[in-house]
C-alpha cells in the first residue's frame, strides 16, 4: 500500500489542495487581522461563494473556473454591504459580541443557502478542466493545478499590495497595531471597509476553484469555517506567506488522511491538529514576535 | 438566599406539572415539550459556563452527543439500564470536559479560540464515530424493544415520564444554577469573567475554577443525551449537532449573562415558537426558526447586550427583596 | 531590626531585547511603609508583576516572608498573604460593590458568616459602605480605587502592593487616600509597598524610599536624602522639572 507513487501523489494532492485552501483563509487572516475583528462566518461566505458559482454555471453556462470574473466583484461590493451593516458596528465591541454577532451571520448564511438550494450537495456539471496531467503513475488533476496557480498569483498580488502601496503599507501597520507614520491621514475607516471588501471579494475565487472538485451543501460553511481559522491560527502573525505555508500543511494533512486512513475522517486530523496548535503554539508557527 | 433555594423549585415544578393537562395529555406534543425541556436544560447548564465564567463555549452538541451514545450503546450492547446509563453518559461527558479543558485553560486558551476549538470538537466526534464503525457507522442503532419497563425507562408511546424526566432535569438544573451564583464557587467564576487577573490575584485558582464551571456544564449536558435518546429510541453520529451548541449559546446569550430566570424563560418562548415554525412552515423554509434565533441574537447583542436576564432579575431582586424584608 | 517580610534578590526581567528590570535587590521590612519611586517605564510595574507572579523572572528571585515565591502562579502568592491594586484598575464592572468585596474574602474566611463580617468590616474601613449596591460600571474612578483597596484587604493580606494609587486624583482625594494607607499599615499591621510617580505624595507617607530608573535601582533611603542624590536628581527629578 505504502508505496513511493503514492505518497508522492498525495504530497501534489496536499501541496495543490492547501494552496488553494491558503487562497481560502486569506480573507479572514486579511479581517482578523487589519479589522481586528472575528468572524465566525467566514466559512460560510466561501460556501456563499461556491453555491454562486454553481448558480452561475447552471445558469450561464460558465465554467466554474470563470465564475469569479462575476464573482468577485460581486464579493467585494458584499464585504463592503456586510461592513456597513454589522461589522463596523462590532469593531471596538468586546470578543463575546464579535463572537455572537458573527455566529448569528453564520446561521442566516446558512440558512439563506438551505432555503434557496436546499440540503442535498451540489456540484457543478463539469469543467473544462474535468482532465489531469499525467507525470509517470503519477496524476495531476489540471481544476487543482489551475487552482493552484490562481491561488500563487493571488498571493504575490497580494504581497506586493501589502509591501509596495501605500495602502497596503497602512494595512500592515493597522495589522501590528502600531500608532505609526503609516497612518498619518488615512482614514481607518474606510481602511477596514476596504480590507472587508478585499477579504470577502478573494473568498469568490476560492469558491469557484473549491468547486471545481468539490461539491457544496449548506454545512459546508462550518467545515471551511473551521478549516481557514486552523490555518490562520497555524500562520500566527507571519503575514501572507505564512498562510500560504499553513494552508499547504493543512492540505497535506488533508491528502494523508484521506488517502490512508478515510476521506470521512479529513476533518478529525485537520481540526485535532488545530486544537493541538492552539495549546502547544498559540502564537503560531510563522508568528514574527 | 435559602428562601430561593425553596420557592424557585416549587414554582417551577407548579407551572412545569401544569403544561401537560394544558397540551390535553397529547403524546405529540408532551414529545415536542419535553425535547424544549431537554434543550432548555443545557441553557440553563451553559449559564454556568459560559454566563458565570464568561467562556464563549460551543459544545454543547458534543457533550449531548456523548450522553446519547454512552446511554444508547451502553443499553444496545449490554443492556445496561439507562438509570445508570444517563449518569455514566453525563460522567463521560464531563471526562471528556476535562481532557479536553485542562490544557485548554492551562495554556491560556480564551475568547475566540475556545470558542473555536469548542465547535471544532463537536465535528471531530461526529466524524470519529461515523469512521468507527463498531460503535457508530452511517446506520441507525436502535435501542433494544423491552416494552414498557420502569428498570429500562422505556415507555413506548407515552412521553408523559419523558416529560416528567426532562421537568426534574430541568428543575434540578436551575437549583444547581442559583447554589452556585450565591456561593463561593459562584463569585469565584463572575470574577473570572469580569476580570482574570483582579482574580488571580485575589487568590482564585482561575483555570480550577473554570474547569470546575466545565465539569458542571459537561455532566448535565451529557445528562440531557441520555434522556433525549430513550425518546429517540436509536444512536447515530449525525446526533452530534453544531446547531445544538448554536442554539445553546445563543439563546443563553440572549437569556442574559450569568441570569439564571433569563436562559430558562427565553428559551422555553423561543424553542416553542420554533417548533410551531417548524411545524408550520418547515416545508417551505427548513430553517425558519433558525434565521430567527439568529436575528434575535444579533439585535439583542448590538442593542441589549445585558439580555433579558439583566431587567429580569432586577425585578426577581426587588420581588424577593421586599419579601425578605416582610419576614425579617 | 525587623526580619524583612520581602526580600528581592538580584532580579532581571528581560522583554526581547529590552532591560525592564536589572538585577534589583532590596528589602522590606514587616511593618513598613516603603515607596518605589521613579520616571515612566523605570520597570515600577514590571516590579510588581514579578513580585506577585504573573511575570517570571529571567534572574533573581523573590523571598516572601522566608519562602521562595519566583515561579508560583499570583493566586498563590495571594493566599500566602500578599495582596495588590492595580495601575490601571481592573474593575468588575457587572458585580456590585459588595459582591467584588466578597470575592476577595472568600479567600480566608471559613464560612459565609465570616465572609459577612469581613465584607461589612472592609467596607466601613475604607469607607465605602455607601456603595455597596452599586455596580462597578457605576462607579467614578476615586470609587474605583477604594473599591479595589477594599477587595484585596477583604483578602486579608500582611503584604500590600499599590500601584500608582493617587494617579488622576484631585488633592483632597489624595490626601483621604494617603490617610487609608497610614491608617492600613498601623491598623491593621499590613506592610504597604507602593509605587508612585509623584515624589511629593511618597514624602507623606514612607519612612523608606527605592528609585528606580531604566530598570535599576539607583537610590535607597529616606525620602528626603534622595532630593540630594546626585544620580536621582539627574535621572528622575531633573525629567520631573520639565
Amino acid at each position: 500500500m505504502l508505496s513511493p507513487t503514492l505518497l508522492l501523489q498525495n504530497l501534489i494532492f496536499g501541496v495543490l489542495l492547501g494552496s488553494i485552501y491558503a487562497l481560502a483563509a486569506i480573507g479572514l487572516s486579511l479581517i482578523f487581522g487589519v479589522v481586528n475583528l472575528t468572524n465566525f462566518a467566514h466559512g460560510d461566505f466561501i460556501m456563499l461563494a461556491m453555491y454562486i458559482s454553481y448558480f452561475l454555471g447552471v445558469s450561464l453556462k460558465l465554467d466554474p473556473i470563470l465564475t469569479p470574473i462575476i464573482g468577485f466583484p460581486v464579493f467585494f461590493l458584499l464585504g463592503i454591504a456586510v461592513y456597513l451593516a454589522i461589522f463596523h458596528k462590532i469593531i471596538r465591541a468586546p470578543p463575546l459580541s464579535q463572537i455572537a454577532v458573527t455566529v448569528g451571520l453564520l446561521v442566516l448564511l446558512r440558512n439563506f443557502a438551505l432555503a434557496v438550494w436546499h440540503a442535498e450537495p451540489k456540484s457543478i456539471p463539469r469543467t473544462l478542466l474535468g482532465y489531469s496531467y499525467r507525470l509517470g503513475s503519477i496524476l495531476i488533476p489540471a481544476d487543482r493545478l489551475t487552482g493552484m496557480l490562481i491561488s500563487i498569483a493571488t498571493f504575490l498580488i497580494l504581497h506586493l499590495f501589502l509591501t509596495k502601496t501605500k495602502t497596503g503599507i497602512a494595512m500592515r501597520a493597522l495589522a501590528d497595531n502600531l500608532d505609526s507614520a503609516a497612518l498619518m491621514g488615512v482614514n481607518v475607516r474606510n481602511l477596514n471597509m476596504l480590507t472587508c471588501a478585499l477579504g470577502i471579494g478573494i473568498v469568490a475565487l476560492a469558491g469557484g476553484i473549491l468547486l471545481t472538485f468539490q461539491p457544496v451543501n449548506p454545512m459546508t460553511g462550518l467545515i471551511y469555517g473551521l478549516l481557514t481559522w486552523s490555518i490562520v491560527a497555524m500562520a500566527g502573525l507571519g503575514g501572507v506567506s505564512g498562510i500560504l505555508l499553513s494552508g499547504i500543511i493543512f492540505g497535506l494533512a488533508d491528502a494523508f488522511t484521506a488517502a490512508f486512513w478515510d476521506p470521512r475522517a479529513r476533518e478529525i486530523t485537520i481540526y485535532i491538529l488545530f486544537i493541538l496548535l492552539l495549546w502547544f503554539r498559540p502564537k503560531g508557527l510563522f508568528g514574527r514576535r | 438566599m435559602d428562601r430561593r433555594l425553596i420557592l424557585t423549585p416549587l414554582i417551577s415544578l407548579g407551572v412545569l406539572s401544569l403544561v401537560p393537562p394544558l397540551l390535553g395529555f397529547n403524546n405529540y406534543y408532551l414529545l415536542l415539550a419535553s425535547l424544549i425541556l431537554l434543550y432548555t436544560t443545557m441553557v440553563s447548564a451553559w449559564n454556568i459556563i459560559g454566563g458565570f465564567a464568561g467562556q464563549v463555549d460551543l459544545a454543547a452538541g458534543a457533550y449531548h452527543g456523548i450522553g446519547i451514545f454512552v446511554t444508547g450503546l451502553l443499553f444496545i450492547f449490554y443492556r445496561v439500564t439507562p438509570l445508570i446509563g444517563i449518569f455514566l453518559g453525563g460522567l463521560v461527558a464531563a471526562l471528556l470536559a476535562v481532557a479536553i479543558g485542562y490544557p485548554t485553560f492551562r495554556f491560556g486558551l480564551r475568547e475566540v479560540w475556545y470558542a473555536l476549538s469548542s465547535l471544532a470538537l463537536v465535528v471531530i466526534l461526529y466524524k470519529l464515530f461515523l469512521v468507527w464503525e463498531s460503535v457508530g457507522g452511517t446506520i441507525e442503532r436502535y435501542l433494544p424493544k423491552v416494552g414498557f419497563s420502569w428498570f429500562y425507562l422505556m415507555f413506548p408511546g407515552n412521553y408523559l415520564y419523558y416529560y416528567l424526566m426532562s421537568a426534574l432535569l430541568l428543575v434540578a438544573t436551575i437549583v444547581v444554577n442559583i447554589r452556585i451564583r450565591y456561593s463561593k464557587l459562584g463569585y469565584y467564576l463572575l470574577a473570572i469573567r469580569e476580570n482574570e487577573e483582579a482574580a488571580e490575584m485575589l487568590g482564585i485558582d482561575v483555570r480550577r475554577y473554570k474547569l470546575y464551571a466545565l465539569m458542571i456544564y459537561s455532566f448535565i449536558v451529557g445528562l440531557t443525551g441520555g434522556i433525549f435518546v430513550l425518546m429517540l429510541g436509536y444512536v447515530h453520529p449525525v446526533l452530534f449537532d453544531s446547531w445544538i451548541s448554536i442554539q445553546t449559546a445563543i439563546l443563553g446569550i440572549v437569556g442574559g449573562l450569568g441570569s439564571i430566570a433569563g436562559g430558562p424563560i427565553i428559551a422555553v418562548i423561543l424553542l416553542a415558537i420554533a417548533e410551531y415554525l417548524r411545524v408550520r412552515f418547515g416545508g417551505y423554509i427548513p430553517g425558519l426558526h433558525q434565521i430567527l434565533f439568529a436575528i434575535i441574537l444579533m439585535l439583542i447583542v448590538l442593542f441589549k447586550p445585558g439580555g433579558i436576564g439583566e431587567w429580569l432579575d432586577s425585578l426577581w431582586h426587588r420581588i424577593t427583596a421586599r419579601r425578605g424584608m416582610e419576614v425579617a | 531590626m525587623p526580619k524583612p517580610i520581602l526580600e528581592v534578590r538580584g532580579v532581571t526581567k528581560r522583554f526581547g531585547g529590552l532591560t525592564a528590570l536589572n538585577r534589583v535587590s532590596f528589602n522590606v521590612e514587616e511593618g513598613a511603609i516603603i515607596g518605589i519611586i521613579g520616571p515612566n517605564g523605570a520597570g515600577k510595574t514590571t516590579l510588581f508583576n514579578v513580585i506577585t507572579g504573573f511575570l517570571k523572572p529571567e534572574e533573581g528571585k523573590v523571598i516572601y516572608d522566608g519562602h521562595t515565591v519566583t515561579g508560583l502562579p499570583p493566586h498563590r502568592i495571594a493566599r500566602m498573604g500578599v495582596a495588590r491594586t492595580f495601575q490601571i484598575v481592573k474593575p468588575f464592572p457587572e458585580l456590585t460593590v459588595e459582591e467584588a468585596v466578597r470575592v476577595g474574602a472568600y479567600l480566608k474566611a471559613e464560612d459565609e458568616g465570616e465572609v459577612n463580617n469581613i465584607v461589612d468590616d472592609v467596607l466601613e474601613f475604607v469607607g465605602i459602605e455607601h456603595l455597596r449596591d452599586r455596580y462597578g460600571k457605576e462607579l467614578n474612578l476615586i470609587q474605583l480605587k477604594l473599591t479595589e483597596i477594599a477587595r484585596a484587604l477583604a483578602t486579608r493580606p500582611r503584604l500590600l502592593l499599590v500601584d500608582e494609587a493617587v494617579a488622576g486624583l484631585t488633592p483632597g482625594e489624595i490626601d483621604n487616600i494617603i490617610e487609608m494607607v497610614h491608617r492600613i499599615n498601623r491598623e491593621r499591621n499590613i506592610t504597604v509597598c507602593l509605587i508612585e510617580h509623584i515624589m511629593r505624595f511618597i514624602m507623606r507617607v514612607s519612612e523608606r524610599i527605592i528609585v528606580l530608573h531604566h530598570g535599576e535601582k539607583i537610590f535607597e533611603g529616606k525620602p528626603e536624602e534622595a532630593y540630594e542624590d546626585e544620580a536621582v536628581i539627574k535621572a528622575y527629578l531633573g525629567e520631573r522639572r520639565i
